[in-house]
């Protein structure tokens, strides 16, 4: 396949990016912004996108007398003009280089991969469109291990992939506004990474849309993760009844004891239970001196045993009090319970170790409130359970104690971690400390401004929706190179099905058409019927017994 | 062959050219960058701004594009006088005058735009001039095709010529080789597309030239 030519390389500087003069016989409407070219260099072949496309004329004679009418002989004459007198300027940013193994230069072994550019192709340089083995060379092709094919350019049938390995190694964004698909392009992702298997999933999922079906914006049902990967996928509730109206069978229902609340729940809780700033003192006083059981305590005090207990332990009856009342809202909670026999949270964190996927719905219980406190609940007990593994690894050095990666999906990330929150909660030091724990997070957001600036600068890959507030675009190029040429790529995407991706997980940003979620794709990640899965399930219980007896 | 001539050939005077392989002038002054040849019938010059080839040699062939067209009485020191009485007007005066033909001549100047060596076209000047009394013939169309096919670079030569309205020989020989190639257009856009890259500067020029050859097409 020879590539299309485009034009040829006429200005620019690394710092700028640069400018090719568009040949003649291209149409101009054919270029695109975000478009993936290639300019082969002398040494190098260079891979570039598109920032701009601009009209520029070698004479400015031509723009004050411009020919007539198409319609009059002068028709001819805006022939002759076009590409020669008057022609296009394409704006390039070049991303990347590679080796152009068609020169007779020797090359170091790391000149075969994908570099970032860090210099620019000579003069008069040919600029073309890339072709699909460009494409491979450097985004990879989906192999469905390493690679996965997220979607295809916005003007070519060529996959593009994620490299899932450098994908699960940070946490990760999917931002966009609200209907531009987050959650379709979530659920593809998360699909990818649960078939290669490089790294097990706990999604909190604030809507139910992950685990069982679920409609897309036409309306038609979609397959949920648990219909696609069978029992590698448990769905876990917090809601029962609403979901065996919905016909999900869940694995368990999660009940939360009032003793496996903690002080950093209460912190994260500061917006929603409109708390003073003195309560989370109080707070960390009734956890000191009460121990585990301090919200049950609390709760069972009546006014005159809080003065006196106040009085004892020199707390301030007056926020205790208040701190009391707001933590009635939690007790109230259907899946709070007193206390219960044997906590179903050591279920979900049996599954996740033995490396099986968990879905958490949240049925009816979509209040804010309820998200984040189960969401808060189960990520500290799961960051402090990977933390310990870790350091257990460290010790043994054992490769068989290297902990899974951990990848924890959450909606409304924002709300975990702004400013405030991100600090003080485990969200906020999964963001920040990385793998070094083998936890990421997967950010999944539509206002990304809202989140600590501190947590996006570490935020590995961000794919990003449409976006229209300026601080949420601000917000998505914090700490990226080129912000100001991605910002135009980004301005310029569809409010459907079309994602910006750049990051950690690809060589290069990428504008991409995503790829559907439909018939087509269940069959491309060798997900069986659920019918199947189950069978087989059983056959292996009949042959090896059943774990869980 | 009759269908080539009417192509070829506009009418002048009611009488048409001779078809290329024979010659239609012969050499009278010669130079590097031109030659002035007489016309072998009287009035029967190439017209302006066709191409015409003279064969030097076996190997070299110089091309010229014909940019002057005139004629007088053979002695340049005596002029022409009027012919014409009662109603003897026009051709009528050439049939009462059978000697006008050997008093007055036509000759027609060529600038020389590339040469041929071998099977070899170059469009520039050829290292010696064609030779004095030498046959000049108009081009067949296929010479015309593959001149023109070759490169634009004569274009420039005729760009530089001195005392010729330069403008209106690019326009009439860009009409002339549209309508021999026949190709709906495509050469005039390349053409046009060549000038427009020469005439960079002058926007004017170059609109006024592309508006002069276009003319003709709709007639061809």
């Amino acid at each position: 396949m020879t590539p299309t030519r485009l034009g040829l390389l006429v200005a620019g500087s690394v710092a700028e990016g640069l400018s090719a003069r568009l040949d003649p016989q291209v149409a101009i409407e054919d270029v695109r912004l975000g478009k993936f070219v290639k300019i082969v260099g002398q040494k190098y072949e260079y891979f570039c996108l598109v920032t701009d496309v601009q009209l520029d004329s070698a004479n400015p004679d031509v723009l004050r007398d411009p020919p007539g009418d198409p319609g009059t002989v002068d028709v001819f004459l805006r022939q002759v003009l076009s590409g020669t007198t008057t022609y296009a300027l394409i704006k390039l940013k070049p991303e990347l280089m590679l080796a152009n193994t068609a020169s007779d230069t020797e090359f170091d072994e790391s000149d075969l991969t994908p570099r970032p550019a860090r210099t620019i192709p000579p003069h008069f340089s040919s600029v073309s469109e890339a072709t699909q083995t460009d494409f491979e060379r450097v985004f990879g092709r989906d192999d469905g291990k390493n690679h996965f094919q997220i979607g295809q350019p916005i003007d070519m049938d060529v996959p593009v992939c994620l490299d899932l390995r450098r994908f699960v190694e940070r946490s990760n964004g999917i931002f966009g506004k609200s209907g531009t698909g987050k959650s379709f392009l979530t659920r593809l992702i998360l699909c990818g990474v649960i078939k290669a298997q490089a790294a097990v999933n706990l999604i909190f999922d604030m809507h139910s849309e992950y685990g069982w079906s679920a409609k897309n914006e036409e309306g038609t049902e979609v397959k949920g993760l648990s219909q696609l990967f069978g029992s590698r996928v448990a769905v876990y509730t917090l809601d029962m009844e609403s979901a065996r109206k919905r016909g999900v069978l869940p694995a368990g229902e999660i009940k939360i004891a009032l003793r496996e609340i903690g002080v950093a729940d209460i912190v994260l809780l500061q917006e929603e239970l409109r708390l003073h700033r003195t309560a989370v003192e109080a707070a960390t006083l009734c956890e000191d001196k009460l121990g585990q059981d301090w919200v049950a305590q609390l709760l069972d005090m009546d006014g005159p045993q809080l003065v006196d207990w106040a009085n004892k332990e020199g707390g301030n009856h007056a926020s205790l009090s208040a701190l009391r009342s707001k933590l009635r809202l939690i007790d109230r909670l259907p899946f709070v319970e007193r206390s219960l026999e044997r906590s179903t949270l050591d279920q979900v964190v049996a599954q996740l170790e033995r490396g099986q996927h968990v879905v958490l719905e949240f049925g009816r219980q979509r209040g804010l409130l309820a998200y984040i406190l189960a969401a808060n609940v189960i990520t500290r007990r799961l960051h402090d359970l990977w933390v310990k593994k870790t350091e257990h690894y460290w010790n043994t050095k054992d490769e068989a104690d290297r902990p899974r990666p951990l990848m924890i999906t959450i909606e409304e990330a924002h709300k975990f971690l702004n400013v405030e929150a991100a600090r003080q909660t485990t969200f906020g030091t999964i963001a920040r400390e990385l793998r070094k724990f083998y936890v990421t997070m997967l950010v999944v957001d539509q206002r990304p401004s809202g989140i600590d600036a501190e947590v996006l600068s570490q935020i590995g890959t961000r794919i990003t929706c449409q976006l229209n507030d300026e601080r949420d675009i601000d917000a998505i190029f914090t700490g990226v190179s080129g912000g100001p040429h991605l910002r135009s790529v980004l301005a310029t995407l569809d409010s459907r099905e079309q994602a910006l991706v750049l990051g950690h997980a690809v060589p290069m940003p990428m504008m991409v058409r995503t790829r559907k979620y439909d018939p087509v794709f269940y069959a491309a990640i060798g997900a069986e019927g659920p019918q199947v899965v189950s069978a087989r399930a059983r056959r292996y219980d009949e042959i090896f017994g059943n774990d869980d007896d | 062959m009759t269908d080539f001539l009417e192509r070829l050939v506009p009418h002048l005077n009611g009488r048409v050219h001779a078809p290329s392989s024979s010659p239609i002038g012969e050499i009278v002054e010669s130079s590097t960058t031109e030659f002035l040849a007489q016309a072998v019938e009287l009035d029967l010059a190439p017209p302006f701004g066709a191409l015409v080839e003279v064969a030097t040699d076996d190997a070299l062939t110089v091309y010229g594009v014909v940019a002057h067209v005139q004629t007088a009485g053979i002695d340049p020191g005596s002029r022409a006088i009027m012919r014409g009485h009662d109603d003897v007007r026009d051709e009528r005066i050439y049939q009462e005058n059978p000697d006008l033909p050997l008093v007055l001549r036509t000759t027609f100047r060529a600038i020389v735009v590339g040469f041929r060596v071998g099977q070899t076209l170059h469009q520039f000047l050829p290292p010696r001039p064609p030779r004095l009394h030498y046959s000049v013939s108009i081009c067949l169309p296929e010479t015309v095709h593959n001149f023109a096919a070759s490169s634009l670079d004569y274009l420039q030569a005729l760009l530089n010529a001195a005392e010729v309205p330069v403008d209106e020989l690019l326009a009439a020989n860009l009409r002339y080789t549209a309508a021999q190639i026949r190709d709906d257009g495509a050469f005039l856009q390349l053409a046009g597309r060549e000038l427009a890259q020469l005439l960079r500067a002058d926007y004017g020029r170059l609109t006024s030239i592309l508006r002069r050859c276009l003319a003709p097409i709709e007639v061809a």
